[in-house]
């Protein structure tokens, strides 16, 4: 009877010895289980897709500054499109003007100098505070002025009048004269008054709107963004806690470093890199037509190109399919180009251009009496091969053409000031406005008509355009301007950008923006586990 | 001894005069204009002369210069022209990456410079002298870029054995980039070891000490050697400094956060202050390093020992 005691106590505390093994193996899948979900912010149920917290870019140069109106480099643009939010937007795809903080706008005037703009409600900054039209005002006062900041609201002075606050959510803009298309210039971000009346100046300038606000800055290691949960479209599309933007400033180390997954994707590669990311099997490969324009202008200051048959010389001499095969990788960077105006900008049309007949170039040169001129053409870096390819064709010609190298930080005065006679340069639109654009390069006064084109008949032109009463209008006139320019030759377009980039297997949400100002990197996220 | 290091940082004063002004009045002469640069194309010319009289670039040269000296002696090395960052600030977050790697690679030049520099002064003109000889050479050929790019595509893309880029995983980032400034630096010295061993060893006095029975081991690194230190320790030391100025070619290679990839942005950018001061701070680093060089010397050598002191 002992013994029996015995044994079933002994399988007694068996059983309970194996209850006891058994909920330490279930605590312990639990809690590997939990530990397993950790790193992912959403779906730790099974069957949901789980997302990575922090996805990793790479990019070549360091943030100077996230305040917007600070700097005119290209990362602080698209650093700050995730952090601050503009009135309206260019659809870079459908070339229409969208809303976003401002909701709706309506013309009041009649004559295109009155605009009214409605204001989306409940938008909160950053700092805590919500949009009103105070806001819109001050940013408009305070970012025209170059006193305040680095790279001011473009031609504000000339267009604007005054603006005015109506009520908390409307503000009104009062023109100088008629602009049909004034609302594209709006593109403008928007900042916090208050923040500006209770910060000092460098803390209010990054306080925006954005879905993420400005994360960790390592100077030379990396800048971060961090997710702004009170977004006022709310977080749903951005499943990201944080984006990590590594300083790579080696393009082909950055190259490598999204093959061997050290970042998660990258907008600014070396073109030589184009075949070698596309048919990599790890990666998925992005690629569109950019905004980015490749042309030829000329020294205006040198009574020699105010000739325009010496601008059909050159126009004739340059075989831009040459410059396309060997500049832009057979065409993958790049494609050819007649138009200044990039195939996305609303009002676009084809134009016929002057074209590449070499027999007609030595002619004209020969009637102009100017073979054997010496042509300096003046380049930076990056075009370097392209403007080889000019040099070769000029030469072929019969002129005896030399090319300068300028460092990039001297191209803006050199640009002004230099003694060359024609030069490869680009330009990238970010508005998609073709007035905009038009009156930037070939006005006298447009801040990048550095080279001295002066025109009457333009000018009277580009009046007429603005005189148009409605965007359709002065859209339909646009095609006029564009032929004019294709005719008279202020520059040459030779090619128009493609954007590439290329991101690992698991990164989604890429939306390849035209150009490196215009890009969107804030949809990206990253799948751990579906 | 304090009386000549008290001598020497005194001398720092007037370098630093020196350095500053050269740096700044060729930075305010280099081609092409700053506060263009700076705005690029988005601002009228009224708006620049306005920007221009903003920053105080319509002043004289000399009135600008006196300025930021007086900021300088006030320890405020004023804000750099991009992103209006604290110069001082910045240099020296950046010092420590430069620092530290400059200690692996001069550490990485020791370590396979003297034993190699050594043994083929002792095996002159053998085999193993002339392996050592040729290597020294194509290290010193080799570029730096084309070296760093080599050993990250081996090491870090094919084997995956170090990061690609950056500094974020600690000794591991520090491998490579202190292998490529160290193998051109190794080079040089384990030539000089070798000449300077030479030199030594054909001296009367290892004669007395091999005629005393003392082992060939013995008298080459406890006498020979030690006397050959000297010239050794001015390479070591100069080439030290050298790396504290931060190597423009490897950071922007390995993506490296220090004051090489600094002072260069500062240059291309026409930052006068940010320039300027990188260039003043680093001479007073590369002046205080050379300093604590011609100190070791006293340790070295018991004859310089005995200047200092007088005795």
């Amino acid at each position: 009877m002992n013994n029996d005691n015995y044994l079933f106590n002994r399988i007694k505390k068996g059983k309970k010895k194996m209850k006891k093994f058994l909920l330490l193996l279930i605590c312990i899948a639990m809690t590997f289980t939990l530990v397993g979900c950790g790193n992912t912010n959403t779906g730790n149920e099974e069957g949901k897709t789980t997302y990575a917290e922090e996805v990793i870019v790479g990019y070549n140069n360091d943030l100077d500054t996230a305040d917007p109106y600070q700097s005119t480099s290209s990362q602080t643009h698209w650093y700050t499109n995730a952090t601050f939010r503009t009135l309206t937007k260019s659809n870079y795809d459908t070339g229409e003007l969208d809303p976003v903080l401002a909701i709706r706008w309506e013309e009041l005037s009649g004559n295109n100098t009155h605009w009214r703009v409605y204001l989306k409600e409940g938008v909160k900054f950053h700092d805590g505070t919500i949009l009103n039209a105070d806001d819109v005002v001050f940013t408009w006062n305070y970012a025209k002025d170059a006193a305040n900041v680095v790279k001011p609201i473009a031609s504000a002075d000339a267009m604007v009048k005054e603006v005015v606050k109506v009520d908390d959510l409307t503000v009104d803009f009062i023109l100088n004269y008629s602009i049909p298309d004034f609302m594209v210039y709006l593109e403008i971000k928007i900042y916090s008054k208050e923040a500006f009346d209770t910060m000092d100046k460098a803390e209010a300038g990054i306080i925006g709107c954005g879905p993420y606000k400005v994360g960790e800055l390592i100077s030379g290691v990396s800048y971060g963004l961090e997710r702004f949960d009170d977004y006022y479209e709310g977080i749903d599309e951005f499943p990201t806690k944080k984006i990590t933007v590594k300083v790579i400033p080696d393009l082909n180390i950055q190259v490598a470093a999204l093959q061997k997954g050290e970042i998660d994707y990258s907008f600014r590669l070396p073109s030589t890199s184009y075949y070698v990311l596309e048919s990599d099997p790890n990666l998925d490969f992005y690629t569109r037509d950019g905004v980015q324009s490749f042309y030829i202008g000329f020294n205006f200051r040198k009574e020699v190109w105010n000739d325009l048959n010496m601008r059909k010389v050159i126009a004739h001499a340059v075989n831009k399919d040459d410059v396309i095969a060997i500049h832009y990788e057979g065409g993958a960077t790049a494609t050819r180009s007649d138009n200044f105006c990039v195939p996305s900008g609303k009002g676009y049309v084809e134009v016929k251009a002057i074209g590449y007949d070499p027999e007609e170039a030595k002619r004209l040169l020969k009637e102009a009496g100017k073979e054997g001129m010496k042509v300096v053409i003046m380049v930076g870096k990056h075009n370097k091969a392209f403007a080889e390819t000019v040099q070769n064709a000029l030469n072929a010609v019969g002129f005896n053409a030399v090319i300068d190298e300028v460092d990039a930080t001297n191209w803006t005065t050199l640009k002004k000031t230099g003694d060359f006679d024609i030069f490869v340069g680009d330009y990238a639109s970010y508005t998609g406005a073709l007035l905009f654009n038009f009156d930037r390069f070939f006005t006298v006064g447009g801040p990048s008509n550095m080279y001295g084109f002066v025109s009457q008949e333009w000018e009277d032109l580009i009046a007429g355009a603005r005189q148009m009463s409605t965007y359709d209008e002065m859209v339909a006139e646009f095609a006029v301007l564009q032929q004019w320019v294709a005719d008279n030759i202020p520059l040459i377009p030779v090619a128009v950008s493609k954007s590439f980039a290329a991101a690992v297997k698991s990164v989604k949400g890429v939306k390849l923006a035209p150009s490196d100002n215009l890009q969107e990197i804030y949809y990206l996220y990253k799948i751990v586990k579906k | 001894m304090l009386k000549y290091i008290f001598k020497r940082i005194l001398i720092l004063i007037p370098l630093i005069f020196l350095v500053s002004f050269i740096v700044f009045a060729l930075m305010d002469n280099a081609p092409g204009d700053p506060v263009r640069t700076l705005v690029g194309e988005n601002m009228t010319e009224e708006q620049i002369e306005q920007k221009r009289e903003e920053l105080g670039f319509n002043d004289p040269l000399l009135v600008r210069y006196g300025r930021y000296m007086k900021g300088i002696f006030r320890g405020d090395f004023g804000k750099s022209l991009y992103g209006n960052k604290d110069v001082l600030k910045e240099y020296l977050f950046r010092l420590p990456y430069t620092v530290k790697l400059a200690l692996l690679s001069i550490f990485f030049t020791l370590i396979i410079s003297i034993p190699t520099g050594i043994i083929a002064a002792v095996k002159q003109n053998t085999w193993i002298d002339a392996i050592f000889s040729a290597g020294a050479i194509m290290g010193l050929s080799i570029p730096g870029f084309w070296l760093g790019l080599m050993l990250v595509l081996i090491f870090s893309v094919k084997l995956g054995w170090f990061p690609v880029y950056g500094a974020d995983e600690g000794l591991k980032s520090y491998i490579l980039p202190a292998i490529t400034l160290g193998v051109a630096n190794a080079s040089l010295l384990t030539r000089m070891t070798r000449s300077s061993l030479l030199d030594t060893i054909r001296q009367d006095y290892l004669k007395t000490v091999r005629a005393k029975g003392l082992s060939e081991r013995k008298t080459i690194l406890n006498h020979a050697f030690r006397n050959a230190l000297i010239p050794i320790a001015t390479i070591a030391g100069s080439q030290f400094s050298g790396l504290l100025s931060g190597s423009i070619i490897v950071e922007n290679v390995f993506s490296w956060p220090g004051i090489g990839t600094l002072t260069v942005t500062a240059i291309r950018t026409h930052d006068i202050t940010l320039a300027t001061g990188c260039a003043v701070l680093t001479t007073m680093f590369t002046a205080v390093t050379l300093l604590i060089v011609d100190v070791l010397y006293a340790f070295i050598d018991p004859r310089i020992k005995a200047q200092y002191t007088g005795k």
